[in-house]
């Protein structure tokens, strides 16, 4: 499996693309409705499955591409060639909501990533998009990740992008990480992922924590996300109007009932 | 045996660097990114298991510079390793294979249990659908007789108003005295009647309501014809048909709510399916302990047959496939009757002592 070298550069600083430059005939996959813009001289193609291995079986193609729409990915992936014969040619990806684009070398990480679904951008052409199905049935419930993640393996430079501010993190041997549930973005598979009970019901019912923590224990690196895309997709229905919302930021669970009614409407009043 | 793996310590890549391991009976030894060897002796490594879905073994140890740990994720490596331990290691390797296979175990167990929950209304549907006619029918011995009444009560109020009852003729006599034969010793208390209508057809109503159409009565050429329809008419008073009916209707609609979410669509359509199926099953029971009742009357069947007969070529042609039908096709009821009273052997007969032409003629 010849992976392609490709080099890169990110632009902006919370919505941001990556643009990434093509030799003549390197070619880059990407994420269906993922491309900015591309120069001229490369061509744009649709594949099924992730083009990690062109000689697949018809059957096996339709069963990554079956493992990639579990993964909440398009059946199809795009490949963008740079088909010219000389000089570099440049395509862009554009992150589709705030947050921030990190570039993995998988090499660097032992070949292997595991990352939150949905969560892919694009890669250089021969990196696989697989699945890592959660077997640990407590950290599928309550993990925040759910049972399918997703499993990038190869020798090439993937980007995956998720919200907010994106945290890498190395932890030591042994070393372990208690994180809010839902803020992982990926890992390496050296990394233990568990869950722990926050411990207090008082803490479980009202420190807005939820009931477990994810836990991370090392050896190895980790990528943290600062806001979850859920997170901050509730913040603006429930500050949406139109929607039926009408949140004070930081909200108490009593402060959320008062203003929903008719007393919270008149002593909540900002318009 | 050797191996290369991802392996984690100070000095080297916080992502881990894939070095050559190598592990005799006494020592683990590394060849690290400058080609330097180290050695450490396995009394001081420690076994553990962790990563990804517990698929990674780890080794390891401290020194003065640190923690260090080697990480093993290849399953063949291990297993090998788990056949030919070192020694020093053998305790704690097979512990690490049973924890691996405890969170296999658990795994499966766990979503085998999730799968359950999720397939038990699934499963609980196809166990009452099973059952259907056992569970209706201790449902429906549960109502008093008394509310039966009353029910059949009310839909003979509605029904009333659309019929045009015959009254005080031959025709009253004969369906009155036929049926007094064949409910002798029932605990409901009958009542029959007669309405001006020429389809062939009678039906009954819970708590004890016959209707005979006169189309009926001309149709058939002997009283034991109109007995055969009576006997199945009353078992289907007897059995208590139209109850088990409606709780076996509500009961489908609840389970398949239970299961679809809401009775729509493909759910609605399946449960008439099923009512229609039931109501096929109350016809053919029906027809079976009509049969029965004729015997201890001493009522010829042959009538019964001849009547069915008749009502096959009425309505030559004009039969639904039999899944959407509500009564079963007539040439099964005609064959499945013929098979039963040859089963039964002949009884002896007493012919109803009835004049049929003056019967016909009083409804004419």
């Amino acid at each position: 499996m010849a992976m392609d070298v490709i080099d890169y550069k990110l632009y902006g600083e919370d919505m941001q693309f990556v643009e990434i430059e093509l030799d003549p005939g390197e070619a880059a996959i990407g994420e269906a409705g993922a491309m900015m813009f591309m120069e001229d001289g490369i061509a744009m193609d649709t594949i099924f499955g992730d083009g990690s291995m062109a000689q697949k079986s018809v059957w096996g193609k339709l069963l990554g591409a079956g493992k990639r729409l579990v993964t909440g990915e398009g059946l199809f992936t795009t490949v963008f060639t740079h088909q010219g014969t000389s000089g570099k040619r440049k395509v862009a990806f554009a992150a589709p909501y705030p947050g921030t684009i990190v570039p993995v070398n998988l090499p660097d990480v032992g070949g292997t990533l595991i990352c939150q679904k949905d969560s892919f951008l694009c890669a250089a052409k021969g990196v696989a998009l697989g699945i890592a199905f959660q077997r640990k049935l407590g950290v599928g419930l309550f993990g925040g990740e759910g049972f399918i993640m997703q499993k990038l393996e190869g020798d090439g430079l993937a980007f995956v992008h998720a919200g907010g501010t994106l945290y890498k993190r190395d932890l030591a041997p042994g070393e372990t990480l208690r994180v809010d549930t839902g803020c992982i973005v990926a890992m390496q598979t050296s990394v233990s992922f568990d869950i722990q009970y926050v411990g207090k019901l008082k803490s479980a019912l009202f420190s807005g924590e939820g009931l477990f923590y994810a836990v991370l224990q090392g050896p190895g690196t980790v990528w943290l996300q600062s806001l979850p895309l859920s997170r901050m997709a509730n913040r603006i229905v429930m500050a949406a109007p139109a929607l039926g919302g009408r949140s004070q930021d930081q909200g108490s669970l009593l402060g959320g009932l008062a203003t929903g009614g008719l007393l919270g409407g008149m002593l909540g009043g900002d318009e | 045996m050797q191996f290369t793996s991802l392996v984690y310590g100070p000095g080297l890549p916080p992502s881990g660097s894939r070095l050559a391991v190598r592990l005799d009976s006494f020592h683990l030894t590394l060849t690290l990114p400058d080609n330097r060897p180290l050695s450490v002796p396995l009394t001081q490594v420690q076994v553990a298991v962790g990563g990804f879905n517990d698929t990674v073994w780890r080794f390891e140890w401290s020194d003065a510079q640190g923690r260090w740990a080697v990480t093993l994720e290849d399953a063949a490596t291990q297993n090998a390793l788990l056949a030919q331990p070192p020694a020093a290691l053998a305790q704690a390797l097979s512990a690490a294979g049973r924890k691996q296979s405890r969170t296999r175990t658990r795994a499966r167990l766990g979503f085998g249990a999730l799968g359950l929950w999720f397939a038990l209304p699934a499963l609980l549907l196809i166990a009452l659908l099973w059952n259907a006619s056992s569970i209706t029918g201790w449902v429906a011995s549960k109502v008093p007789i008394k509310t039966e009444q009353k029910l059949g009560e009310m839909v003979w109020k509605a029904q009333k108003a659309q019929l045009r009852l015959v009254e005080n003729t031959a025709a009253n006599e004969a369906v009155a005295s036929i049926g007094a034969k064949l409910t002798q010793g029932s605990r409901y208390s009958y009542r029959w009647f007669v309405a001006r209508d020429n389809s062939i057809n009678a039906f009954a109503m819970p708590g004890g309501t016959v209707v005979v159409h006169t189309g009926l009565i001309e149709a058939a050429k002997t009283p034991e014809e109109l007995a055969g329809v009576l006997a199945h008419e009353v078992q289907h008073i007897e059995q208590r048909h139209s109850l088990r009916a409606m709780a076996q209707s509500l009961g489908t609609m609840a389970a398949l709510g239970m299961v679809f979410g809401d009775v729509s669509g493909i759910a609605q359509i399946a449960a008439s399916l099923s009512q229609l199926s039931y109501s096929r099953d109350a016809e053919r029971d029906a027809d079976a302990r009509g049969l029965a009742v004729l015997k201890a009357a001493a009522i010829d069947p042959q009538g019964m047959v001849r009547m069915f007969e008749t009502l096959g070529k009425e309505s030559e042609g004009l039969n639904p496939p039999a899944m959407l039908s509500s009564h079963p096709a007539t040439a099964e009821r005609i064959a499945r009757l013929k098979t039963a009273i040859a089963e039964a052997g002949s009884w002896p007969v007493q012919p109803l002592a009835i004049d049929w032409a003056a019967v016909q003629a009083s409804v004419r």
